[in-house]
This record gives C-alpha cells, structure tokens and sequence, in this order.
C-alpha cells in the first residue's frame, strides 16, 4: 500500500516535470514560428523600428500578402514545386523501397557488395561540376525531372527502411515462400503493409527534403518559369539585404514593406507542408516497428 | 589430383553462383533501377573527383585538363589554413555528435512518456516546427537574439561581465552554434526514435509494472533496448559525417572577428570553389574531407559490429 | 497468385521503362543555332529583384520589347537566381557552354578580365569594332573611361556602365538626425571635436543606445572619420602614391578615436555584427543619430518610412580636423562603377559575334541611351524644353508602383547596364530636397585625389596579389575590429603593422603601384 502510494507519488513528479519541460520546449520551437507569422501581418515600418520580443501584430494589415500575391513568379513557382514533390516523392518511393528490399535479403550473393557501393556513396561525391556534368550529359538539366531523377534516392534514407525491412520478422516470410510467392509478392503483401510507419516516415523526409530543396534548381534551371518556390523564397529573402547593391541607389523606395513580404512568403511557402505533418503522424503510434527486433 | 581438386572448387564456386542467380534472379531485376541510378548519378560523377589531381580549366574541359598530380593537396597541407579550418571543423562536429546526437533519443523518450494523447500530439507536433524555418530567416534570429540588446545577449552578457554582440566573442560562437542547431532540429530528429518507438510491445511494460519498475527502470530497461538498434546506425552514420560541417550557416553567422574559431572546411571549398574557381583545389579539399569521414565511418562499424553485433553490414 | 505475379512484373518493367526514359530521353531543346538570317542572341545577365517582383524575364519589359524592335535583334535573356549570382555565374564558367552576352562584373572574375580572354572565354572587343562605332567614339572621347576599360594588353573585355557625369558618382555618405539637432541646438557638426559632442548629447539627451550606427564595411565606404586624420581606409592614392591605410601614419589616432567611442558608448556596441537591416531600424527607431547610407535606398527610404512629421534627416559632411577645411576623403565611385551588372562582354564561342556587339553599341548611341535612361518617349516621358521630364507612369504610378520599380520596368538607369548614365536621372530621382541638399553636400570633398581605379594586375601576379590581399587584408579587419573593441590594446598597433608587412604588405603596395603607372602611361 505504502509502496504504491510512493510510486504514484514519484509518478506524478515526473509526470509534472516532464510536463512543464515540454510546455517550456513547445514554447521555444513555436515562438519564431509564431513571430513570423505575427510579423507577416504586422506593418512594416513599425516592424522595423520595433525592439524587444513581439507578442501581437503591430498593426495588422494584409498588405504584404498582397504585395507577395503580386509576385508574377510566386503562383508559378507554387505549381512547380507541388509537381516535384508529388512525383519526386513517388519516385522517391518506388527506388528506396525496391533497393530496400533487395539490400535486406541477406541470403542473395551480391547484396553484400551492392551495399557496400550503396554506402561508399554516402562519403565520397564527385563534387559539383562532375555532376552537374553528369546530369547536363543525360539532357535533363532545365527541365524540372534534372531536380527529380538526380536526388531520386537518399542513401541515409534507404539504409532505414532496408534496417526496418530487416526487422520484419522472418516467420511471416517463411509461411509465404512455403506458398512459393516471388520476391514482389513477399515485398507487397507482407513487408509493405506492415512497414507503414518506416514509409510513412520516410514518405515525409523525402517530400520535406524536396519541399526544401533549391540548390539543384539552381545549379540545373534556366528558365525562372520553372523555378520551384524555395528559389523565389530565397531570392525574396535577399531582396532587402543591400550589401548587394552598396553602390548605390537600386531599389531605394522600395521601403520596408519587403521585410513583411518576407515574412508573408514565409508563411505562404511553409504552410503546406505543416499541414501534411499531422496526417503523416498518426502512423507514428499506429504503425508497427522499426529496427525494435532485439538484438 | 591436385589440378582436378582446384577444378572442382572452380566449377562448384561457379556452380553456386548458377544456384544464386536462379533463386534471385528476380531479386537483382528489381535492384536494376538503383544500381542505374547509382551509377548514373553517383559512380559516374565520382569518376569527376579525379578533377582534384588536375588543373580543371573549363575550356579544355574535364578530359582535356592537365594533370596536376598531388599539388593540389600539396598546397592545401601547406596553406597556412589548413590548421585552422582542420581543428576548427573536428571542433564543432565533435560538440554536434557529443549534444546534439543524444538530445533527440532524450526527446522521444520523455515524449513518449506524455500520457496525455492531445498534449503528446502537441508537443511533438511543435517541436519540429523549427525545422521548416530557412536558414536564411533562422541566422537573421540568432543575429537579434544575441545581439547586445537582444534578450540573450543582454542576459549573458550581464551574466559574464562581457559587452557587445555575443557573435563578437570567440568562446561563444562554438555554444550559439551548435544550441541553434539543436533547436532547430532536436524535433525532426527525433521523428525516427518516436516511429521506433510506437513499435514497443505494450505487454513488456505491463509485465515490468507487475515486477515493481519505476518510470525510469521502465524506461532503461524496456524503452531504450527496443531503439537501440536505431540508435546505433544512426550513430554510426552520424559518426561518417562527422567531417561535414554545412557552410552555409557559417557564413551566415561569421564576421571578421570570429574567423579563427569559425571557418570549417566545407567553408573554405565553398569558397576556394565558387569565388576563385578554382575547382581542383577545391575538390582535393573535398576528397580529403571524405577520406577522413569514410575511414571514421569504416572504424565505427567495425567497432560496433564487435562490441554490439550489428553494424552498417 | 501467378496472374498477380505477372502484373506486378509489368508494373514493375513499366517503372524501370519510366525511370530510363527520365534518364536518358527527355532531350531539352538544344541550344538555339541562328540559322542565317536570323538575328537572335542569347544574354545572361542578372535580373534585379525590383525588376523580378514585376516580371520574369528581362526581356518583358517595355524599355526591352522597344530595343528590340527598334535594333531588330531578338534577344533571349537567361537570368541566375538572384542571390546565386555569383555561384550561378561560376558554373556556368566552368560548364564550358556560353551565351552569346555574358553581363557580369567581369572584374572579379579570377584572374582579371584579360585571363577570361586568354582562356578563350570571352573575346577581345577590339575585334569588333566596326560593329560598335558608338561605343568606340565615346572610349575616343572619353579618355578616362578608355583607360579604366583597357586591360594592360590593351584588350577591350566589355561594353561597361559608364556613369555620364562627376556628379553621378557621389551617392552616399553619413546621414544624421537632423531634428535632433535642431531640437538640441546643435549645428551641423563639422569638427571631430563637434562630431563628438554631438554624438554625446545624442546618447545622453536622447537617450540613444548607439548614436552611431556603422560596421567595419560603413566606414570604408565613405572613408567617415578616418579622413579627418589624413588616412584614408584600405587602398587609395596619395599624391601619385598607392597607399594602404592602416599602414599610414593618422590610421592610429582614428583607432583610438573609436576605442574611445566605442568605450564611451558612442560607436554602436554591435558594430562587428551590424548589418544593414539592423542598422536601418537603429536609424528609424531613435537608437541611431547617425548611420551611412546613399541617396535613395537610405535618406530616400528612411524618409518615406519616417515614423512622424518631424522626423527629419540630413546628409553631414565628412569630419574634418579644423574648422573650414575640406575633407581628403569621402565616398565615391569610379566612373565604371565595379557593380554587378555593370560589364557586358561577348563569349569567344559565339557565332554571332558581330550582332552581339550591334545589340550592345546600340545602348551608347543617342537613341539608346535615351531609351535606356529615360525609356518611351510620350509613355514613360515627355520632351519638356528639351528636358527629358518622366510622367506620372514613373513618378506617380497609378498601379501605385514606387518610383524604383516603375524605372526597373522602362529603364536601366537605377541599376546598370551597358549604357551611359544620364544626370538628368538623377536630378529626377533625388526628389526631396533633403536627398539634393545631400548629393550637395557629399559632392564636397577631395576624393577625386585619392580614388584609384580599377587596376589591372599582371597576369602572373595575379594568384600571387589574391592571396597576399586575402592574407592582408583579412587580418586589417580582424585586427581593426578587436583594436576599436579594445580587446586588442592599442599599444600593439606598431606590432600589428609589423605583421601587415610580414603578410606582404609591401609586396601587394609594388604590384598595385605598377599597375597604377601602367595606367596612367595607357
């Protein structure tokens, strides 16, 4: 009896700790996110002049959503980068998940080699120009697929899903290979379906990743139509910073107004992906396992 | 006798090769798509990286280029940065693997111990948040944060006697940097742990209960082994890149008074590549960066695979 | 199970069908061959971000569609990502395959300009000189302007920007708080003396955390402070001598100067870290007196944002020593100003070589700089007494466009571009009369004496002057930040000069000097 009232009360200790540091910890990760947005809103030459940590909009206008909408790039941009996360990500999917399952069949010959190659590949590069030169040869760069085909597998990522295929357990495979299932039979109807949350997991990275994603657009594209939205976001991002134009008198009176633009286009390029997060979190704690066999 | 045994071993090597290709020969049609992919997009631009023992002039071309042998290592072990950019890069990975490789498995688990399922989602959900925010934006935080009037920088700076931006003092730009990049990712890092851990058996807490295990036992004894598998390779991968320093918060973050303590390698290709295009220096810089890395990253598998059993492979 | 197979199997071959046709199909357009007769080039060239919040292409705007039509040339411009200017620029070097105009600042190029020649990368004008006779008269005309284009060989490397006028090449200088004054009863200070009571009556009356908002990079440009001392900041030239500030004698008593300000609280206690953003909300929210700007992205900006009625600024006059002397030293610019935009040259490869340099020639002649400083006429301005007047598309757009991005869309003037500057640009542009009276008042000084132009080194001295600068002058800016924070005693300043030698001060003062004489024998 003593005991157990002991426990729960060392159980509500923790449970109360735990509590107030994650409150605290919510805070931190969402005050710069709601600063942003609070100052998207805000005016911009109050914004400015303003000192101190901001907890309401000064006074809000919609203006700088306006100004952003204005941008001729910004819409285009937007379609450009939902059809390189859309695709880049099914892409994505299908290679990761075939070399995946190919790297966790251990008994095969040349797995072990394959993935030696796979992961040599994670520490050395050519560098840039050997494969910008790589992929300019194939004739994919400017077209949208140089930023899809290039980046299609992230070798991080296929070493966590072929751990999670591993993980799977063997006797589920046996039964079917007794009924002489191929190796698609045994990927689709036993590993897939209970690997959900390793590729739901994984789905997200690569989309995130893609999302984010502006250096192969710059080092690829020519023309600013096919431009994904990180490219304008940045460029929008440097438009006020004058140490390039310190010569002079560019883009003078263009005012303040481009550091709530900034802002805004934050928001606009980040809201998206936020809300596919929670969709995407339920396989966390519904899914099954990930690399939890013992041993 | 002796020829007709080493004949038998050939032929049965061969034959068991026959025996492998038959049983998997559906296996390594599927692999087909990944191995063009990385032959295309990895092996052949890595053939590219002989650029670091050329003299890369564009018009000549990468064929055409002269040979350069090891000068361009040469002259990067005998730069007077080299010492600089080497320490300071062990430096700041080292302070990365030591802070902000743990931190995230620490999250989950304290996550994962929040009963309340809206209050989880919640907390899960805004730790992440950080992850989305450019670099750009992020930098031009820090920047207002530890300045002298910032809310950091006012209370460090009253706190050690010192004045001005905290980014003007050398000993503080290592802790900024490396606190900046665990807020900034300690909730996306955390995602894998949370996902392996969803996967516990709900039975082996209900049977430590019974035995009289406290939050803490539980979580030692049950919790931690069930993700220990995960945190190995990633430690093992983190461990690989322990050379790789992103550039381009550095840049972002330094000024003329804190170059000693802040330019890293990666820094310095960026710069030796895009500003003075010089390429082949810039790539020799690189290809030495990877052979440390892959050498760590061979050791730690090694390591683990002894003391752990499981490694890479 | 087998039927399901064999589907999964088609599946499958279509993916690695999809994959190798991603792969290796998908040809792009080739690079646009001019078949004959056809007169099309292709330009490379930075697109400003006033100009990329209106359009995507240069060649949509209005002040591009007429100069095609009126040369008869098509033109296709490709633009880099603004911010990956450089880096874009770097592998489009590399990548072996150019346009046929290539507008960059040619003059960081690595090397020098004269290198991307002998590299074969770009082409000596000098070749197509019956295709640009506009261009050539003026370079004729202008002997200045010639010598800065030159490289020692005597290769032309591009049509520049060339500012048409010596009052188009002060634009920046030290504003202050002029209602400040006035409320204090202070005078526009003149004297260092004066500088510092003024600055002490801001922090003190005002309540003003930094009365002085600059970096490191601030007082180079405008030479503020430094000048009062006979020093100049980095390279500049003193009686036919190159010279290198911090080395000379007057550089110390600036130090201390602002070791004492910065003590004091005078100088801003960021000022290592200061950046424009920051320094812009200093000077709009009361926590700056006084701040380095220009014409219009500062006095011009900050006025419009003026956060109420009385909020007044002024542009001050460099500090000098005694009362009624003229500052040495100011800011100012070359006549080809070293900016991004500001040299278009014409790649070695192209095949049409000799439109190229029509399409650029035409920015020089009497039409094109017209349309290139003023833009349509009876659209974007109208003859008034033969005064180009701009119309209310301009200054008062009824879209509500700012005066900047309503020029962007008719005119190169508010950036660069291969052309000549008008003044009558500018006498337009600086609208208010606090940014005239402050293009008055930074016109005074001697720095006409003191400007070095962009100097050709030789070709085997180049790697040697990039290194021993980036050694140099790396260490100067350490050095000078922690000497002003005083975390580096002043008393080590005849050390530290000592070190700027050991680094190859002196090697990099020779090689500048050389190149300085070379070319004023040009």
């Amino acid at each position: 009896m003593n005991n157990k009232i002991k426990k729960t009360f060392s159980d509500r200790c923790f449970n109360l700790i735990n509590t107030l540091i994650m409150l605290a910890i919510a805070f931190i990760m969402i005050y710069p996110v709601y600063y942003v947005i609070i100052a998207s809103i805000s005016n911009a030459e109050k914004l400015v002049s303003f000192k101190g940590i901001l907890f309401r909009p000064l006074a809000p206008t919609l203006l700088a959503y306006e100004q952003a909408f204005k941008n001729p790039m910004l819409l285009r941009s937007y379609a450009n980068t939902i059809f390189v996360v859309v695709v880049g990500t099914m892409v994505s999917m299908i290679f990761t998940i075939l070399g995946a399952y190919v790297l966790s069949r251990n008994n095969a010959r040349l797995v072990k080699p394959a993935m030696i190659m796979v992961t040599i590949t994670m520490f050395f590069s050519g560098g840039m120009i050997p494969f910008y030169f790589a992929v300019r040869d194939l004739g994919l760069d400017g077209s949208l697929w140089a930023l899809i085909f290039p980046s299609a597998i992230n070798t991080f990522n296929l070493i966590i899903m072929k751990t999670a295929f591993m993980a799977v357990p063997s006797s589920l495979e046996e039964s079917a290979n007794i009924d002489g299932a191929g190796h698609f039979t045994i990927l689709l109807r036993i590993i897939l379906p209970v690997s959900k949350s390793v590729l739901a997991v994984i789905a997200l990275y690569y989309a995130v990743a893609r999302w984010n994603a502006w250096f192969g657009a710059m080092l690829f594209l020519e023309e600013r139509e096919s431009y994904p939205l990180q490219l304008i976001l940045r460029e929008i991002l440097i438009q006020n910073d004058m140490s390039n134009v310190s010569e002079g008198v560019a883009s003078a009176e263009l005012g303040f107004i481009s550091v709530t633009i900034k802002y805004a286009i934050i928001v606009i390029a980040t809201v998206p992906i936020l809300c596919v997060y929670p969709f995407v979190q339920k396989y966390f704690t519904k899914g099954v396992l990930i690399g939890s066999v013992k041993g | 006798m002796l020829v007709k045994t080493k004949m038998t071993k050939e032929s049965k090597g061969l034959l068991e090769w026959r025996k492998d290709f038959k049983r998997n020969w559906s296996l390594y049609l599927m692999f087909l798509p990944v191995l063009l992919f990385y032959i295309l997009f990895c092996y052949k631009p890595m053939y590219g990286a002989l650029i670091a023992f050329k003299n890369y002039t564009p018009k000549l071309g990468f064929m055409g280029s002269p040979w350069a042998g090891f000068e361009n290592f040469r002259m990067f072990f005998d730069s007077p940065d080299f010492i600089r950019v080497f320490f300071n890069t062990i430096k700041i990975s080292c302070a990365s693997l030591l802070f902000s490789f743990p931190l995230p498995i620490i999250l989950a688990l304290l996550i994962n111990e929040i009963r309340n399922k809206r209050f989880k989602k919640f907390v899960q959900t805004a730790s992440y948040l950080p992850h989305f925010i450019s670099l750009v934006v992020i930098c031009g935080m820090i920047k207002t944060f530890v300045a002298s009037d910032g809310f950091v920088g006012y209370f460090v700076n009253q706190l050690g006697g010192t004045s001005g931006s905290l980014l003007q003092q050398e000993d503080k730009f290592l802790p900024i940097y490396i606190i900046s990049g665990i807020w900034q990712t300690i909730g996306w890092d955390s995602i894998i742990y949370l996902a392996a851990l969803s996967g516990v058996d709900v039975e082996q807490y209900e049977a430590a209960e019974i035995d009289g295990a406290g939050r803490f036992r539980k979580m030692f004894s049950i919790t931690l082994p069930s993700i220990s598998n995960t945190i190995i390779i990633l430690f093992i991968l983190a461990v690989g890149k322990i050379m790789n320093v992103g550039y381009e918060k550095i840049i972002l973050l330094y000024n003329p008074t804190i170059y000693n303590v802040s330019d890293v390698i990666s820094s310095y290709t960026y710069r030796m590549g895009f500003e003075t295009q010089n390429w082949g220096y810039s790539s020799a810089v690189g290809l030495f960066n990877s052979v440390i890395n892959l050498v760590l990253l061979l050791m730690t598998n090694r390591i683990s695979n002894k003391y752990a059993g499981m490694g890479l492979w | 199970m087998k039927l399901k197979n064999k589907k999964i199997m088609t599946l499958f071959a279509l993916t690695v069908l999809i994959a190798a046709f991603g792969l290796t199909g998908c040809d792009t357009a080739d690079e646009a061959a001019n078949t004959d007769g056809e007169r099309k080039l292709t330009y490379w060239t930075s697109l400003t971000s006033t100009a990329s919040s209106l359009v995507t292409n240069l060649g949509d705007t209005p002040m591009m569609q007429k100069a095609q039509e009126m040369t008869g040339i098509d033109v296709e411009f490709i633009h880099p990502p603004q911010g990956q200017v450089n880096e874009k620029f770097n592998i489009l070097i590399a990548s072996g395959e150019y346009p046929d105009i290539i507008q960059y600042r040619w003059t960081s190029y690595p090397g020098g300009p004269q290198k991307a020649i002998n590299e074969k990368i770009i082409v000596d004008l000098n070749t197509l000189k019956e295709d640009a006779p506009n261009f050539f008269s003026y370079l004729e005309k202008h002997d200045e302007v010639r010598k800065l284009s030159l490289t020692d060989s005597g290769a032309l490397f591009s049509f520049p920007f060339i500012r048409g006028d010596e009052s188009l090449l002060y634009s920046s200088g030290l504003i202050i708080r002029q209602d400040w004054l006035d409320e204090l009863g202070l005078a526009m200070p003149e004297t260092i003396e004066e500088w510092e009571t003024v600055l002490t009556a801001f922090r003190d009356k005002k309540n003003c955390k930094a009365p002085l908002s600059m970096n490191i990079g601030h007082f180079g440009q405008v030479h503020a402070f430094a000048g009062a001392y006979g020093v100049g900041i980095g390279y500049y030239l003193d009686n036919g001598q190159v010279k290198y500030g911090m080395a000379e004698d007057g550089y110390k008593d600036f130090l201390t100067l602002l070791n004492k300000w910065y003590d004091e609280g005078l100088l801003d206690q960021d000022f290592s870290t200061l950046d424009s953003t920051t320094m812009d909300a200093n000077i709009l929210n009361g926590n700056a007196g006084v701040v380095q700007g220009s014409i219009g992205n500062g006095i011009g900006r900050y006025m419009n944002a003026a956060p109420d009625d009385t909020y007044q600024l002024a542009g001050a006059p460099y500090p000098v020593r005694n009362k009624g002397e003229v500052c040495e030293f100011g800011a100012m610019n070359t006549i080809i100003p070293l900016m991004n935009n500001a040299f278009a040259a014409i790649s070695a490869d192209s095949k049409n070589q000799q439109l190229a340099a029509q399409f650029l020639d035409f920015g020089y002649s009497q039409e094109g700089q017209m349309l290139y400083n003023f833009g349509i006429e009876g659209e974007s301005y109208e003859m008034i007494d033969g005064y180009p007047t701009y119309t209310d598309l301009i200054t008062n757009n009824p879209e509500g466009l700012s005066m900047s991005s309503a020029l962007s869309m008719y005119t190169y003037a508010y950036d660069a571009g291969p052309t000549i500057q008008d003044k009558r640009y500018m006498e337009q542009y600086a609208s208010l009369p606090e940014q005239k009276e402050a293009w008055a008042t930074w016109s005074t000084s001697n720095m006409a004496n003191h400007l070095l132009p962009y100097l050709y080194v030789k070709d085997d001295e180049v790697n040697e002057l990039a290194n021993l600068s980036n050694s140099v002058e790396t260490y100067a800016n350490e050095m000078t930040t922690k000497l002003i924070m005083g975390i580096e005693p002043l008393e080590n300043y005849d050390s530290i000069v000592e070190e700027l030698n050991n680094r190859g001060l002196g090697r990099i003062l020779e090689m500048k000097q050389a190149a300085y004489e070379r070319y004023l024998n040009k």
